[in-house]
């Protein structure tokens, strides 16, 4: 099983789900807390949040303008 | 919220959201529940998000939109333009539309080519155009305040840029509320405290449908990359951000001695084709990118 990341129409997928955080995969993934905000199944979850196997969670930029 | 310590559940958050609005305007003195109020709204999380909290207050507000004719890969406008939409019919709200490419005879990206001032990038052009079709059409729908859904980040972005190249000028230009001069309705941002990711988080907890993708043309732009460097030091020390701008807030009673009296260092006139005041006599620079394009 893994947990699965979209970030920006791409996926990531993460094989070692133990005590994967929301946290952990923004570190794995580069991206700071501070420009993402994350949902799993429609609901927005903190950066606390232990995730668990055959999750999808969608990474959603916070950041706009030009 | 870290730079708050903070934590709400849904409910509540929501709920702080629209307190906070609600102090934000009257610290400011923004508005009133007798205003007539035009939200200027891009089908974005900030603008729709701004909306919906007004209108949950129960200030008098009506939205616009304008269309600017930017397409990509994402058919950027097109998309937009529905979510803008559909909040305002799901909302049972007015919006107003405005279409560049009809009203003007060309796109963003069309003007853009065509222009001095939009041959790297059309967001100059665009912001030109935004700003003159906003006001034009407060005036002359007979709103009392323009607001914008402008957010911390953004304010902290430009305020950065400012300083950088101390632009003092828009330094002292810059502020929550924007009083009203002659062909100029009042502007007034009532989520400038809020940083990106609550209007974010409000916009997703209240399930308002928005426009997640950005405008094709903002990559690689100064206010982006502003933002990324900022939130570099915001991840290092919460409320950086907060602090630098209520902080600036507060230096520019001090900088800026005749602040009350005037916020306009400069004479304007009026144009002489759609009379919104331009620093020189002679058309404005909106008028003369429309005539010569």
């Amino acid at each position: 099983m893994t947990i699965t990341a979209i970030l920006r129409k791409k996926e990531h997928a993460f094989e070692e789900t133990k005590d994967l955080t929301v946290s952990k995969v923004f570190k794995k993934l580069g991206i700071l807390p501070e420009t993402y905000l994350c949902v799993r199944e429609g609901e927005l979850i903190t950066e606390q949040e232990l995730l668990k196997d055959g999750d999808v969670i969608r990474l959603i930029p916070v950041i706009s303008g030009g | 919220m870290r730079q708050h310590k903070l934590a709400l559940c849904k409910y509540h958050f929501l709920e702080w959201v629209c307190d906070q609005t609600e102090r934000n305007i009257n610290k400011y003195k923004l508005f009133t529940k007798n205003d007539r109020v035009l939200v200027a709204v891009s089908g974005g999380k900030d603008s729709l998000a701004l909306w919906d909290v007004l209108n949950k207050l129960g200030y008098l507000t009506a939205g616009v939109y304008i269309n600017l004719g930017i397409l990509g890969n994402d058919l950027y406008s097109v998309k937009s333009q529905t979510l803008a939409e559909k909040f305002a019919s799901d909302h049972n709200l007015v919006l107003h539309i405005s279409n560049i490419k009809s009203e003007y005879g060309k796109t963003i990206p069309e003007f853009s080519e065509t222009n001095k001032r939009g041959k790297s990038k059309p967001c100059s052009v665009c912001g030109l155009i935004k700003r003159h079709t906003m006001n034009d059409n407060a005036s002359k729908l007979g709103y009392d305040v323009l607001v914008t859904g402008h957010n911390l980040d953004d304010e902290v972005s430009v305020l950065f840029n400012n300083v950088l190249g101390w632009q003092v000028d828009f330094l002292r230009r810059q502020a929550p509320f924007i009083p009203a001069k002659e062909g100029l309705i009042p502007k007034a941002k009532p989520f400038c405290r809020f940083y990106e990711r609550e209007t974010a988080a409000y916009a997703i907890l209240a399930n308002i449908e928005y426009m997640e993708d950005e405008c094709p043309f903002s990559v690689g732009s100064t206010t982006i990359e502003n933002k990324e460097l900022l939130n570099q030091l915001e991840h290092q020390r919460a409320g950086t951000k907060l602090a630098f701008y209520l902080k600036f807030l507060k230096a520019k009673k001090d900088i800026f001695t005749d602040l009350e009296n005037d916020m306009y260092t400069e004479e304007l006139f009026p144009c002489p084709i759609c009379g919104q005041p331009t620093p020189k006599p002679g058309y404005c620079t909106f008028c003369r990118m429309v005539t010569r394009s």
